[in-house]
């Protein structure tokens, strides 16, 4: 299970990398990152939402309300420019954690 | 937010005859009262907790055990609250800011109310039992009218108080329809000061009647000038009440 701090600064990029794969709904996205971190990424569900607003009315994404063929209504959220620059910026950052990470423990065998 | 719209036990109870929909609603309601929800907030969170019912629900669970469930999973309406708060800072400030001036209105009405009360008073033992009271002593008056105006006063403070605390579910409802009808509710609070200012002025000239123009003036000159001392006793209560909420607020 990640951290309550890591769990924090990591929505913002997670949201932004679903977004990419194309437009969705806050149920469905959180439902894909259950999936790919099987199970390991377990939002409080309701905490998404404010997010996705605030990233709304950073420009970040943009909604919109629709009709599924149920006929039950949801808003669709989908990257905006400013979005897709900033899940850029954000992916550089990560990965930059991530190999200075990997090379650490590469030259640490004992740490297994 | 102390009562939750729903809790395990009423879920075995109602195992049998649980209304999903009747759930929803009472769930949404109860967050409505909330100033950090926007409607359409409302909308989208009701959608997504309808998505995890279904969901639960082909899983095999019963509607009562999925509404619970995805319920617990959208987190607790205290959580939400906070959450939304941060997104819509806006909309509980100005809450806020509606309950400080029905605050202040309240004082003013229940001051008017104890004024109103107390003048009666005085006039009424003037004015019915003159042989006992004697000539009357504009000091004596002014005392007795000041004291007991500020003890009931205290008293129907203090009253107001405990009643607003067990009646907090209808006072966030009361803000909710307030809300959503400012100017009825402005109007309404409107009309009420005006009525309690008229009201506590029709004592005054019976007063000055039974007293005479010269007691009178006297009486009333007292009166004046001591009821200047609740003005500066309102901000240091407030501020007190203040600095004790906030030193709470960043214990937790």
């Amino acid at each position: 299970m990640l951290s309550k701090e890591l769990v924090a600064a990591s929505t913002v990029p997670l949201v932004l990398s679903v977004l990419a794969e194309g437009e969705s709904y806050g149920y469905a996205l959180i439902q894909r990152v259950r999936e790919l971190s099987d199970g390991q990424i377990a939002w409080t569900e309701g905490m998404l939402y404010p997010v996705l607003h605030w990233m709304e009315d950073s420009d970040l994404v943009e909604s919109e309300w629709k009709e599924a063929d149920s006929g039950r209504k949801r808003r669709y959220y989908r990257l905006r420019t400013e979005g897709r620059k900033a899940l850029q910026s954000e992916r550089q950052q990560w990965l930059t954690v991530h190999t200075t990470l990997t090379k650490l423990w590469k030259t640490q065998p004992g740490l297994t | 937010m102390a009562d939750g719209p729903y809790n395990s036990n009423q879920a075995m109870e109602n195992a049998t005859r649980f209304d999903l929909n009747d759930a929803l609603c009472r769930w949404r309601e109860n967050l409505a009262t909330s100033p950090a929800f926007r409607a359409r907030d409302l909308d989208e969170l009701e959608a997504h907790l309808r998505d995890s019912i279904q969901s639960l629900q082909s899983r095999g669970l019963f509607a009562h055990e999925a509404f619970w469930v995805a319920q617990s999973r959208l987190g607790d309406s205290d959580l939400l609250d906070r959450e939304f708060e941060k997104v819509n800072p806006e909309r509980v400030w100005l809450n806020r800011v509606l309950w400080m001036v029905v605050g202040s209105v309240g004082i003013g009405l229940l001051s008017g109310l104890a004024t109103t009360l107390v003048d009666f008073l005085t006039v009424g033992t003037y004015e019915l039992l003159p042989e006992y009271v004697g000539k009357p002593n504009p000091h004596l008056m002014g005392w007795f009218n000041l004291v007991a105006n500020w003890v009931l006063l205290v008293g129907l403070l203090v009253w107001a108080f405990r009643w607003g605390k067990r009646n907090e579910g209808f006072l966030r409802r009361l803000g909710k329809w307030s809300r959503e009808r400012p100017l009825l509710a402005a109007t309404g609070v409107f009309l009420a000061y005006v009525l309690t200012r008229v009201g506590s002025s029709i004592p005054v000239p019976f007063m000055a009647r039974s007293l005479g123009a010269t007691e009178f003036g006297e009486f009333w000159t007292l009166r004046v000038w001591w009821s200047l001392v609740p003005l500066l006793v309102w901000p240091s209560i407030l501020a007190w009440l203040l600095m004790r909420t906030s030193r709470k607020a960043a214990a937790r």
